[in-house]
C-alpha cells in the first residue's frame, strides 16, 4: 500500500470517527454553529496534513481535541464572549437528536420532562465561565482522562481537579437557580434520574 | 484534610482519580464532615446528570461532506509538494531545470516543434484533446453536474464503472471550479471525466485505473509529471497510486509547467 493510501486508511480508521465529538466539543467553545463547523474542518485537516505526528496507541480522540483547543484560540483569543451568538440553540432543539435523547422512553410526560432538563443543562453550561466549560467539556462529556484533559489545555493535572470540582459546583448552582426560577424546589432536581 | 482541601479535590473523588495517598484521607475526611458528604454526593448526581442529559451533536451532512472534501483537497496538494521537494533536492535536479528550460527556449522558438506521443496512448491523447475542444464550446455531454467534488465522486463510484475513489480532486484552492463530469470511453478503459472552469480557462481531468501503464516517450518530465502538447492542448500525465490522471489545459505548455509549479507550490 502507498504512503498516502495507508494514510488515508489510518486517518479514516482511527480520526475520521470522533468528527461528531469535535463537532461538539467545537459547539460548546465558540457557542455558535456556523463557527464551529469552520473550527471543525480547520481542525481535521491540521490533524491530516500533521497524522505523522500521532502516535498510534495513544487517545486520537485527546489528540483531536488538543488541535480543536489551539486552533480555537489561535482563531478566537482577541473576541469578547459578548460578540459570539447563540445559534447554538438551533442545533440543541433538532427533533431527531430529542427524540433519541433516550430511547427507551416512551411516556410523552418523560420525554418532556427529559427536555427540560437537557434544556436547563445546556444552559446552565453555556453559563459557565470558559476554563471551567473546558475542564467539564472534556472530562465529563468528552471523557478524557485527567491527564488527557491536562495535556489537552497545556495545564496540570492539579488544576484540572479544581476547575472540575469548581466548575461542577458552580453547575449545580446553576441548575438549582434554574430551577427554582421554574418553580421546582427540589434541592438536588438533577438527580432525578 | 480540611474542608478547603477537599472541596478542590472532591472531583477527583468522583471520578477515581485521587492518588493512594490521598484517597484514605478524602475518605477520612467525608466520614466526618456532613457537608462535604453532601458535596460528594451532589456532584456524584450532578455527574450522573451530565451524562443523561448531555450528547454528542451529530455533524451535519453537508458539513461532514465539506470536511472530506477539504482533505482530499490537501491529499493532493500534499502529494504534489513531496513529489517536487524530493525532486528539488536531487543533486541534478536544478541542472535538469536548467536544462529543461533551455528546451523550453527552443519550443517557443521553433513552434512548430511539438512533441506527439508514440505508441499506445496516442489514441487516447487524441480522444482527450477532442473533449478538451467539445468542452470549450459547450458541446461535451457532462452527465452530472455538480461544484462539489464530493458528490461527483458519489455519482462516479454509484456508476460502478471505475474501480477507483480517488477519482475527483477538489481544485478550488488554485481557483478552479468544478462544473461536473461523466465516465467515458478513453481507448478500451472507462474514465472519469471532471470539467473544471478557471482563471485559465477550462481544465479537463481525465482518470483511469491503470497501475502499470507508463509515461509515453516525447513528453517533457518535470517534477514527476509529463506534459505533452497535443492538437493545441497541453496534457499534464500524472500519477496518483495506481490510478493515472491526465489534466488537459489550452495553456501553452511552458506557461501550464509554470502554473502547475507555483500553483501547487
Amino acid at each position: 500500500m502507498a504512503d498516502a493510501d495507508r494514510k488515508r486508511a489510518e486517518f479514516a480508521k482511527w480520526a475520521l470517527p470522533h468528527m461528531d465529538q469535535v463537532y461538539t466539543a467545537g459547539l460548546y467553545l465558540t457557542r455558535n454553529k456556523e463557527e464551529a463547523e469552520d473550527l471543525l474542518q480547520e481542525t481535521m485537516l491540521r490533524a491530516y496534513r500533521f497524522w505523522h505526528q500521532f502516535t498510534p496507541g495513544t487517545n486520537c480522540k485527546a489528540w483531536l481535541m488538543t488541535i480543536l483547543h489551539n486552533s480555537f484560540k489561535n482563531r478566537y483569543r482577541d473576541r469578547s464572549r459578548e460578540q459570539q451568538t447563540v445559534e447554538f440553540d438551533e442545533s440543541l432543539h433538532a427533533p431527531d437528536q430529542l427524540a433519541s435523547a433516550d430511547p427507551g422512553q416512551t411516556n410523552p410526560e418523560d420525554i418532556i420532562a427529559s427536555q427540560r432538563l437537557d434544556d436547563e443543562m445546556e444552559r446552565a453550561l453555556r453559563s459557565l465561565p470558559a476554563e471551567f466549560l473546558e475542564a467539564i467539556v472534556l472530562v465529563d462529556i468528552q471523557e478524557l482522562t485527567y491527564e488527557e484533559a491536562a495535556g489537552v489545555l497545556g495545564c496540570p493535572i492539579g488544576t484540572i481537579r479544581s476547575r472540575l470540582s469548581r466548575g461542577r459546583q458552580l453547575l449545580q448552582s446553576a441548575l438549582q437557580q434554574y430551577a427554582q426560577q421554574r418553580g421546582f424546589g427540589r434541592r438536588n432536581t438533577y438527580a432525578l434520574r | 484534610m480540611h474542608c478547603a482541601e477537599y472541596r478542590d479535590l472532591v472531583a477527583a473523588h468522583v471520578d477515581g482519580e485521587l492518588t493512594a495517598a490521598e484517597l484514605p484521607l478524602a475518605r477520612a475526611h467525608v466520614a466526618d464532615c456532613v457537608e462535604c458528604a453532601a458535596l460528594l454526593q451532589a456532584q456524584q448526581q450532578l455527574r450522573h446528570a451530565v451524562h443523561t442529559h448531555v450528547w454528542t451533536r451529530e455533524t451535519p451532512a453537508d458539513v461532514r461532506q465539506r470536511v472530506l472534501a477539504a482533505i482530499d483537497a490537501e491529499e493532493g496538494v500534499t502529494n504534489r509538494i513531496a513529489r517536487l521537494t524530493q525532486w528539488w533536492a536531487r543533486p541534478w535536479s536544478r541542472v535538469a531545470l536548467a536544462g529543461a528550460m533551455a528546451v523550453l527556449a527552443v519550443v517557443v522558438a521553433v513552434p512548430l516543434l511539438r512533441s506527439r506521443p508514440r505508441g499506445p496512448l496516442a489514441e487516447e491523447f487524441n480522444t482527450i484533446a477532442a473533449h478538451y475542444h467539445a468542452a470549450e464550446a459547450d458541446a461535451v455531454t457532462i452527465d452530472f453536474r455538480t461544484d462539489d467534488p464530493y458528490e461527483l465522486r458519489e455519482y462516479y463510484h454509484r456508476s460502478g464503472a471505475v474501480p477507483f475513489n480517488n477519482s475527483v480532486v477538489d481544485l478550488e484552492p488554485l481557483g478552479y471550479v468544478l462544473a461536473g463530469g461523466s465516465v467515458v470511453d478513453l481507448g478500451k478503459m472507462k474514465s472519469t471525466m471532471s470539467v473544471y472552469r478557471g482563471p485559465h480557462g477550462l481544465l479537463l481531468c481525465h482518470r483511469i485505473y491503470a497501475p502499470d501503464l507508463k509515461y509515453p516517450p516525447g513528453g517533457e518530465y518535470v517534477g514527476g509529471d509529463a506534459f505533452y502538447t497535443i492538437g493545441g492542448i497541453t496534457i499534464c500525465m500524472h500519477r496518483e497510486g495506481d490510478v493515472m490522471c491526465f489534466m488537459a489545459s489550452a495553456m501553452p505548455r511552458a506557461e501550464f509547467i509554470k502554473h502547475m509549479l507555483m500553483g501547487m507550490t
